[in-house]
């Protein structure tokens, strides 16, 4: 897909744009806001990662000015100001998401993946998810896998459903804790894995194919491929 | 109850209000008295003038003329019965003239001026009488001189009736007065009182009105806005240097840590190599969270953070973060046993924080009791305040740190062998004031109860 990095600091902007060829995307940079919305309005990009803070035209007033204009793109906010406040400001902007420095590589090319699939599949109001043999009824909250009734705690099940809804798609540990908890600060990350093995257990331990995978320095991934 | 009461008359309002009161009243009731004693005093001596002049022309008339002119005077005058004033002269102890037959034992012959009550003849009411006795001539005639009170007691009557409807008037219009007094300066610091909440509460454009007169109430109204807006700029100092520090710090620790990843994902270095790079990059992520929680509870202490204050069920928040925990409770493994309503609890505040907070709280009985302890959360409602309780029966705190665990960075020397700042309890107890609670440390025997207290005053 076809980025563009709107940031001034040029470490951060030499790392993204080095990670984000590494992962197979072509990305445009900008130094500065007006640079940054002059290209967004002239070229068609799948996603757009605005620092809040630029030079001549703040990252903010772009967003604004390309949604008052009807631009649709994605667009997520890197910044470096980390309070629940400036993420509410960034999303009321017109931000899709919020990510603040300092970051994991993988946790930003995770986030813009999960934003280019929310654009494509504008998601239709679904009773079930499933993947593979396992079946998800989101209004009788029944989770069953080849048949066989899994009990899930209240969290385990928002858990799951969180994966289900993103399959094959990488999920990390601080966007589990933002979508299943709602919890906008760093508590102990390990709980996220420790919740994990526990859905895994009850999810994939009695069967041969496992659904939930771990990705490496990333988070987590529901899949029916095998790798 | 009775501390309510005593709490009553001590309050300022009764005070000031007695105070205003028992003044307004010494004055108006002090008046009324002292007119009503003035008017009997005047008809009194009115009546002593009389006597005295009557008395007066008797004596002339005897020394001029004799003392026979003195039967003629006073008979001449006791035609006149309108009065039924009493006259008696005595000559050497016998009754000359008069219209008594005999000296009225209630009479002292010694005594010059007498107020006196002397019994009539048939069942008659007594008669009030002002008597004075004269002597002329060496004591040779003695003149009883009596002048009926019957008009002035009627005149006394009259006017203390009279005085007393209008003492209890003047009472009635001195409380009527005072709570109008008391009331209008309650009113205006009741305002002033309401501003004062609505500010803590966040709204911080709230100011005093200032009617323009100049008094002193209106210049105590003009300096708490002065206050006010001192504080917004206070405020509006710390959010901006908060702002500042977290832009100016995250940036460069931000580039540090991108450039550790990148060393550590270098496959040309050596394994051991990389696994202290990537250390060092997570000890930046310490310094990171170290720095959000300084910032955390610096805005909470400077009250700054109302705005994202929002109502949301409590409840459902501790037992979020009760199975947020619940897996590494059962892997240490713990007991945890919760006590929670059934129903959702509303409080509105600032949900991160809150959350925050009871992690934080949980986060140390999971971390700091041991193997095969028990930890227990509850939550309870009372009036108007919802308290959080989280206990354990692990090692506990000293007594003689309880107040200092509070502290920021401040670790029991046990504990610096377990991961930590130290920061955690600080958070807590900033979040506590922030909602106008508390965060209260108390040793379990053994081990440690914590209660964070929070104001519910914003709920309908
Ligand atoms: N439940 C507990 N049992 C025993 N000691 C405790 C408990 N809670 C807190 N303490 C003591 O109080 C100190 C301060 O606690 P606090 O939560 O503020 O910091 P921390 O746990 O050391 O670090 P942090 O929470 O920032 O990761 C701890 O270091 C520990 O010594
Ligand atoms: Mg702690």
């Amino acid at each position: 897909m076809k980025l563009l990095v709107i940031e001034d600091d040029e470490s951060h902007a030499q790392f993204i744009l080095t990670g984000l060829r590494e992962a197979g995307h072509t990305a445009d940079r900008a130094k500065d806001g007006m640079d940054g919305l002059f290209l967004a309005t002239e070229e068609k990009y799948d996603v757009m990662i605005v620092d809040r803070m630029v030079p001549k035209l703040d990252g903010l007033a772009i967003i604004q000015a390309l949604r008052a204009s009807g631009n649709k793109t994605p667009v997520l906010i890197l910044s470096s100001l980390a309070k629940v406040e400036e993420r509410i400001k960034g999303l009321k902007a017109g931000g899709d998401d919020y990510l603040t420095k300092p970051f994991e590589f993988g946790e930003l090319l995770a986030r813009i993946e999960a934003l280019v699939r929310r654009g494509n599949s504008e998601q239709s109001e679904q009773t079930t998810l499933t993947l593979d043999d396992l079946e998800m009824n989101l209004l009788t909250r029944e989770v069953k896998r080849a048949g066989t009734a899994i009990d899930l705690q209240n969290k385990e099940f928002r858990l799951l459903e969180f994966l289900l809804r993103r399959p094959d798609q990488v999920v990390t540990r601080t966007m589990l804790l933002e979508g299943v908890w709602d919890f906008h600060f760093s508590p102990n990350t390990n709980l996220i894995d420790a919740q994990m093995s526990k859905l895994r257990q009850k999810v994939d331990k009695d069967f041969k194919k496992q659904l939930i995978h771990t990705v490496r320095g990333a988070g987590y991934k529901i899949s029916a491929k095998q790798d | 109850m009775p501390s309510r009461i005593k709490k009553f008359f001590l309050s300022f309002s009764f005070r000031a209000g007695a105070v205003f009161f028992i003044a307004l009243c010494t004055t108006l009731v002090g008046l009324r008295i002292q007119t009503y004693y003035r008017s009997l005093y005047i008809s009194y001596a009115d009546v002593r003038a009389r006597i005295d002049a009557h008395a007066s022309d008797i004596d002339q008339g005897i020394s001029r003329y004799g003392a026979k002119y003195a039967e003629y005077l006073v008979h001449a005058i006791l035609q006149d019965t309108s009065d039924k004033r009493l006259y008696l002269l005595f000559k050497d102890g016998k009754s000359l003239t008069g219209n008594l037959s005999a000296w009225p034992p209630e009479v002292d012959p010694k005594a010059t001026w007498q107020d006196t009550f002397i019994a009539q003849p048939g069942g008659a009411p007594p008669l009030h009488l002002l008597v004075r006795i004269t002597t002329y001539k060496h004591r040779r005639y003695v003149l009883l001189t009596g002048y009926n009170l019957e008009r002035v007691d009627m005149l006394r009557n009259a006017l203390l009736r009279v005085t007393i409807s209008n003492v209890l008037l003047s009472l009635f219009m001195s409380f009527l007065i005072s709570i109008i007094v008391v009331w209008m300066i309650n009113r205006y610091l009741q305002g002033i009182n309401r501003v004062a909440g609505r500010v803590m509460g966040g709204q911080l454009q709230t100011r005093v009105p200032v009617s323009g007169t100049g008094d002193q109430f209106d210049k105590l109204s003009a300096n708490i806005n002065s206050m006010l807006d001192w504080i917004v700029t206070l405020l509006g100092t710390v959010r901006d240097s908060t702002n500042a520090i977290a832009h100016d710090m995250r940036t460069p620790l931000s580039r540090h840590r991108l450039e550790l990843r990148a060393l550590a994902d270098d496959a040309t270095l050596p394994e051991k190599t990389r696994e202290k790079i990537a250390a060092a990059m997570m000890r930046v992520d310490g310094i990171v969270e170290m720095f959000d929680d300084i910032l955390s509870i610096a805005r909470a202490e400077s009250r700054s953070g109302a705005e994202m204050f929002a109502p949301f069920d409590i409840a459902e928040t501790v037992s979020d973060v009760i199975e947020f925990y619940a897996a590494l409770i059962e892997e240490k493994p713990l007991s945890l046993v919760s006590d929670l309503p059934a129903w959702p609890v509303k409080i509105t505040g600032d949900k991160q924080l809150i959350t925050q907070a009871i992690v934080n709280l949980l986060d140390n009985a999971v971390k700091y009791t041991q193997q095969k302890g028990h930890i227990s959360v509850s939550l309870k409602e009372l009036d108007g305040r919802i308290a959080i309780t989280v206990a354990d029966d692990g090692p506990g705190i000293p007594e003689q740190f309880l107040d200092k665990a509070k502290e920021r960075f401040f670790r029991v020397d046990e504990s610096r062998n377990t991961p930590g700042t130290g920061l955690g309890l600080s958070l807590a107890n900033a979040v506590a004031g922030l909602h106008h609670g508390t965060l209260v440390l108390e040793d379990n025997h053994p081990g440690l109860r914590a209660t964070l207290t929070l104001a519910n005053e914003a709920v309908e």
